[in-house]
């Protein structure tokens, strides 16, 4: 079985599949037009994918493509649609991610209290000032709420829970694990909104969570409460949130997701939020952990390795029956 | 009982005081002079502060004065000496500040792994890099490293198992069976700690054996990439190894605290080791500031005075003789009488022997009493025979050397 990986992809992951004997084309630098190509005059099976997006043309050319591995959850850079007309699966790795993202969240969360940035910034430029960075409130004690607990938001209740924070949630369903173990209570978004110290939001993104938190949410928050969204750009509304920070309706907030991010690596940013005040930005980077694509790189294997053995399609998100191979 | 606070102090403890009858007067701008006669016009018996210096002056402003508690756990700010000199108890609330240092010693961690610093400054500078800041380890499966195993080290290693970390940890008191209780390995060794560590955190107290336990050795045998975390004392880490350290093996480093702090709560910061090259980020001896901590170091202020005011105890005295073995215990067991210990006591004064500590219990139905009464010499055979039989009320006698 051919298999192309157009994107930069653990070595552990390669040495695995290549030990399942597939055989393994490793090409992380195509561009959008070499994909095509390579694509349109190869055999290849299995296309692995992290960021490239997967657009019709590259599926029309396609001679002999059975099965589109996205490695990493999201999969709105691939064309379903277009996917699912040419009878090519389409699979993913969700929850790989979920204790990066989780991780990223929680220093987030003790970054905005302790406010580590400034603390550094400052000590950089010469500049002692314990009295302002001896005001911080500490987390043990302190409400979490999590909108949305899914596999990131139980991972993010694991944690505040051994820095013995009281947590609660809103979701569309109730979270039994998670009550259990951490003592999570289950409200509406409105309740999660006014009672907590911290909130941070991991639900998935799309036109259903478009500005889920705007001016009226950010309004119901706490005047001291930080918000932290390292899920997707668009659910919040960032204009409303820069104008809440300017005018001290919130205490601050940590953002890993934008409305509008650049797709490059490097590139300049002129998004106008992480200069407002109190905010701390990272670089849409929760996911991207040597853990989390250990994980996803291991999952990737498991996926082409059944695929070619069992000829079942795991993880699958669209209903074809794609030719087997 | 009049309590004056002569620091910045939580609502919460005033309250508290207030609740259990005390007059309380807060007066957070008093220093020095002012202070003395703070304490002389106020008739406080007792004196609360944090960062207020109390020299011997303020110690001698009042005979009503009768002990000093510091809201915090180090009193090097107190004239301790003074304070014994005049027999005024000295009292602190160590550990309180546990959970915040534990908290602060994770922000850092968890900024260094994922560069948070350097992300928001840069995206402040409107530079986007995805492709420099998506290296990251993560924490979990990771080993860390906790040198001391005091109440923060544990407060470190509880966090430290929710990410799914190794923890292994040396301490100099660490038993195999203390450390299968909070889910971490026993090393045998500082040098061991460092040898399976991908990150090193450091909670001791700084004490001349304690001084650069963290050496240019220790760091050396950490791997490449490894992560320092000092959040304890300046003194317990070898500042001049760990810049050379940070060169030579890419370290990250965490740090709280540097040889040479301004004391003032504001100044400039001179300390190049911010400014090296590499991941380096830094806060200002922050450890032990949060609102949580600075709660439950009122509520031990007010359990101290509470008790102190109810029983004469003081909790967490500082400036107490920790007893030798030389002493000797007389025992006396009595009839709950008038006069009794005043018989026992002048028999001990007349044969030269200094009474050190007493205690008196009474016995259920009040009618019996036994007197436990520390001396600083044994007294004579004769001593004994006229202790016992002076007295109607006498019902037993014997003295022990303390160190039976």
């Amino acid at each position: 079985m051919n298999v192309l990986i157009a994107d930069t992809f653990e070595p552990s992951g390669l040495a695995d599949l290549q030990k399942t004997g597939c055989a393994v084309t490793y090409e992380p630098q195509l561009d959008a037009e070499g994909l095509l190509d390579f694509i349109a005059d190869r055999d290849v099976d299995v296309l692995v994918v992290r960021s490239k997006r997967v657009t019709k043309p590259i599926i029309e050319a396609a001679r002999n493509l059975k099965l589109i591995v996205r490695a990493g959850s999201g999969y709105d850079t691939i064309d379903v649609a277009a996917a699912t007309e040419h009878g090519i699966a389409v699979s993913n790795c969700p929850g790989q991610n979920s204790v990066a993202v989780a991780e990223l969240t929680v220093g987030m969360m003790i970054a905005l209290d302790r406010r580590i940035v400034d603390n550094t910034d400052d000590l950089r430029r010469g500049v002692w000032n314990k009295k302002e960075y001896s005001k911080a409130r500490g987390l043990k004690g302190r409400t979490l709420g999590i909108v949305g607990m899914g596999r990131i938001g139980f991972e993010v209740a694991k944690r505040a829970a051994a820095f013995d924070m009281r947590i609660i949630y809103t979701d569309v369903v109730h979270h039994a694990e998670a009550e259990r173990l951490f003592g999570a209570r289950h409200m509406n978004l409105e309740q999660v909104l006014t009672q907590s110290d911290f909130v941070t939001v991991h639900v998935p993104g799309g036109p259903g969570t478009h500005h889920m938190i705007g001016a009226r949410q950010l309004a119901m928050m706490k005047p001291t409460a930080f918000l932290i969204n390292c899920s997707r750009g668009g659910i919040v509304d960032e204009s409303a949130l820069a104008h809440a920070l300017q005018a001290n309706h919130l205490g601050g907030a940590a953002l890993d997701v934008f409305e509008i991010e650049p797709t490059a690596g490097e590139h300049d940013f002129r998004d106008p939020i992480p200069r407002a005040p109190h905010v701390y930005g990272t670089h849409h980077i929760g996911a991207s952990t040597d853990q989390a694509q250990s994980a996803v790189a291991a999952e990737t294997v498991r996926i082409i390795h059944t695929f070619a053995t069992e000829h079942r399609v795991l993880n699958w998100v669209n209903p074809v029956t794609p030719a087997m191979a | 009982m009049i309590v004056l606070i002569a620091d910045k102090f939580e609502q919460t403890g005033i309250d508290a005081l207030r609740a259990a009858g005390m007059r309380v007067r807060v007066e957070p701008g008093l220093e020095d002079a002012a202070l003395a006669a703070g304490v002389a016009e106020s008739g406080c018996e007792v004196l609360v502060v944090r960062s207020t210096k109390v020299t011997g002056p303020v110690l001698a402003a009042s005979p009503l004065l009768s002990l000093v508690v510091r809201a915090g756990a180090g009193y090097n700010t107190i004239d301790v000496g003074a304070a014994s000199a005049r027999s005024i108890p000295v009292a602190n609330c160590p550990g309180k500040n546990s959970i915040a240092v534990a908290e602060l010693t994770f922000a850092l961690i968890l900024a260094l792994d994922r560069r948070v610093v350097d992300n928001a400054v840069d995206l402040r500078r409107g530079v986007w890099n995805k492709k420099e800041y998506s290296k990251a380890g993560g924490l979990k499966g990771r080993t860390l490293g906790i040198v001391g195993m005091g109440d923060i080290g544990h407060a470190v290693a509880a966090r430290a198992r929710a990410f799914e970390m190794r923890v292994v940890a040396w301490s100099r008191s660490l038993t195999d069976e203390a450390a299968a209780a909070c889910d971490v390995e026993r090393c045998g060794s500082v040098a061991e700690v460092a040898d399976q560590s991908d990150i090193l955190t450091v909670h001791l107290a700084a004490t001349a054996e304690t001084k650069h336990v963290i050496n240019a050795d220790v760091l050396n045998r950490l791997k490449p990439g490894s992560f320092v975390i000092n959040t304890a004392r300046a003194e317990v880490v070898d500042y001049r190894a760990l810049a050379d350290a940070m060169k030579s093996r890419q370290l990250r480093v965490g740090l709280d605290v540097y040889p040479d702090e301004p004391s003032a709560g504001t100044g400039t910061f001179a300390d190049a080791i911010v400014k090296c090259e590499g991941v380096v980020y830094g806060t200002h001896h922050i450890g032990a500031s949060t609102e949580q901590a600075q709660d439950a170091i009122a509520a031990e202020t007010v359990r101290i005075i509470v008790t102190f005011a109810k029983t004469g105890r003081v909790l967490n005295c500082v400036n107490v003789r920790q007893p030798g073995a030389d002493g000797w215990t007389l025992r006396v067991r009595h009839e709950n009488k008038p006069g009794v210990l005043a018989h026992v006591l002048r028999e001990l004064s007349l044969d030269g022997i200094n009474v050190e500590e007493m205690e008196n219990v009474i016995m259920a139905g009040e009618t019996g009493a036994c007197a436990h009464i520390r001396l600083d010499a044994k007294p004579r055979a004769d001593t004994i025979e006229r202790i016992r039989s002076g007295s109607g009320s006498i019902l037993a006698v014997s003295c022990t050397s303390a160190s039976a």
